[in-house]
């Protein structure tokens, strides 16, 4: 079968200008490669995780015309995602299901730099055993650098929970990198 | 130091984070200063925070162990393969949403290709798979495609997976576009480059040369038609290596 005709030249097709609402569609799925990352490493499952962001994404591209300023499109896509995650743990998706902390802080050790191996083994374990509550806000700062008032926002909670919370997570999680058991602490 | 100059455990993680308030950052300083173990506690913080930044920004890049990994048999549907179908479906969703509004300008324009549609879908497509170091699971072998494409272009169409060294065919599958069933196949480069190939058979269209038709980042879609097959390119390289490298493996794949 032969190929296609060949163009020797830089082709550039005219586009039409993009309109605001598909310039949104597109910046929505730009989004979704980072919503994906933060879902994994709240989840810890691939399954639940792609689950959650296809049903982000479903929800932002059919509500866009709700999110007023644009610029705020990603904090925007998170309070999603977080909504939709605590309409699953309502449901009870969740309950009483183990996450497979060992399986996956195996991967994320094979993942990570060479020398990081070990400290990824660890940590993966260690988040794993932190609630889901603990977990999301370490990684709302520190993976995805949100500020305090964004966490807020997207979390829809007082500044103060926010603060507070992020500070019983940092100890939690040091405290199981030290080695102590906080089964019993852990909610 | 006095109780009254203690900061609060709140306001140390303020303090760390570079969220406390200005005025309240040298008692917090003082405090560090006359409590080292208090400072060393910080640190830690800081360090565990470094750590989950440096080492959970890689979740997208784990690797399928190779104990769950889909061995190349219909009667197997293990998770992995679950996985692949959802993304697929994950993409169509937002392909068809994308497109709905990029296809609208050729609403009027029958015979015109729409290639922008085209190209949003093959390239959502290739966005839900961009995790190279995951190799989605085998859904559909190459005699099926090429068994559909033969039907859909009434005429004989053989398939051969490539022999290139460089990249291998990692996945195939079909699916359902705004046009009905079209076929997605993933191949990774020994870089791990990931470069997907979407086609969709188009009866009564003239054969068209390479062209690029969508980009996202550093994402680009490439596409033509040849023999009534409109065929797209994803990847991230530029669009004349992509060509190049789509030119070799459609030459590869299909017989003549």
């Amino acid at each position: 079968m032969p190929v296609a005709n060949r163009s020797k030249t830089a082709i550039t097709l005219p586009q039409p200008a993009p309109a605001p609402e598909r310039r949104l569609d597109a910046a929505i799925v730009a989004e979704m490669p980072k919503l994906r990352t933060h879902a994994l490493s709240l989840l810890y499952n691939q399954v639940d995780a792609d689950d959650l962001v296809q049903d982000c994404l479903e929800a932002a591209l059919t509500k866009q015309a709700m999110l007023q300023d644009p610029t705020r499109l990603r904090p925007w896509l998170y309070a999603i995602l977080n909504n939709l995650f605590l309409m699953r743990l309502r449901r009870g998706a969740r309950r009483g299901t183990a996450l497979p902390i060992d399986e996956f802080a195996d991967n994320l050790a094979a993942s990570a730099a060479p020398q990081d191996r070990a400290v990824a083994m660890d940590l993966g374990r260690a988040m794993g055993r932190l609630s889901m509550e603990h977990r999301q806000i370490l990684l709302l700062i520190n993976l995805d650098g949100y500020s305090y008032q964004d966490v807020a926002a997207i979390l829809d909670v007082p500044i103060g929970t926010v603060m507070s919370r992020l500070a019983r997570a940092r100890q939690r999680l040091r405290a199981l990198l030290d080695g102590h058991d906080l089964r019993a602490m852990e909610p | 130091m006095s109780e009254r100059a203690r900061p609060t455990e709140e306001e140390l993680h303020a303090y760390l984070d570079g969220e406390l308030e200005e005025d309240r950052r040298p008692m917090v300083e003082s405090y560090l200063r006359d409590h080292p173990k208090e400072a060393q506690r910080l640190r830690a913080y800081r360090a565990d925070g470094e750590a989950i930044a440096r080492i959970f920004s890689r979740t997208g890049k784990i690797a399928v162990p190779d104990s769950i990994a889909v061995p190349r048999s219909d009667s197997h549907v293990s998770r992995w393969h679950r996985q692949w179908v959802r993304a697929a479906a994950m993409a169509l969703i937002v392909a068809g949403t994308v497109v709905a509004g990029m296809a609208w300008p050729w609403r009027h324009q029958a015979g015109e290709v729409p290639w922008s549609r085209f190209g949003a879908e093959a390239l959502a497509a290739h966005m839900s798979l961009s995790d190279a170091n995951s190799p989605p699971a085998v859904a559909a072998s190459l005699p099926e495609i090429a068994q559909f494409f033969s039907a859909a272009l009434k005429r004989r169409v053989r398939m051969r997976e490539p022999a290139d060294a460089d990249y291998r065919l990692v996945g195939s599958r079909f699916a359902t576009g705004p046009n009905g069933r079209v076929v997605q196949l993933a191949f990774l480069g020994t870089e791990s480059t990931l470069v997907t190939m979407y086609f969709q058979p188009w009866p009564g269209r003239k054969d068209a040369p390479f062209r690029p038709v969508a980009s996202q980042s550093n994402l680009i879609t490439v596409a033509w038609i040849d023999e009534e097959l409109g065929c797209a390119a994803t990847a991230t390289l530029t669009a004349d290596e992509l060509e190049r490298v789509a030119r070799a493996l459609y030459e590869a794949l299909l017989d003549s």
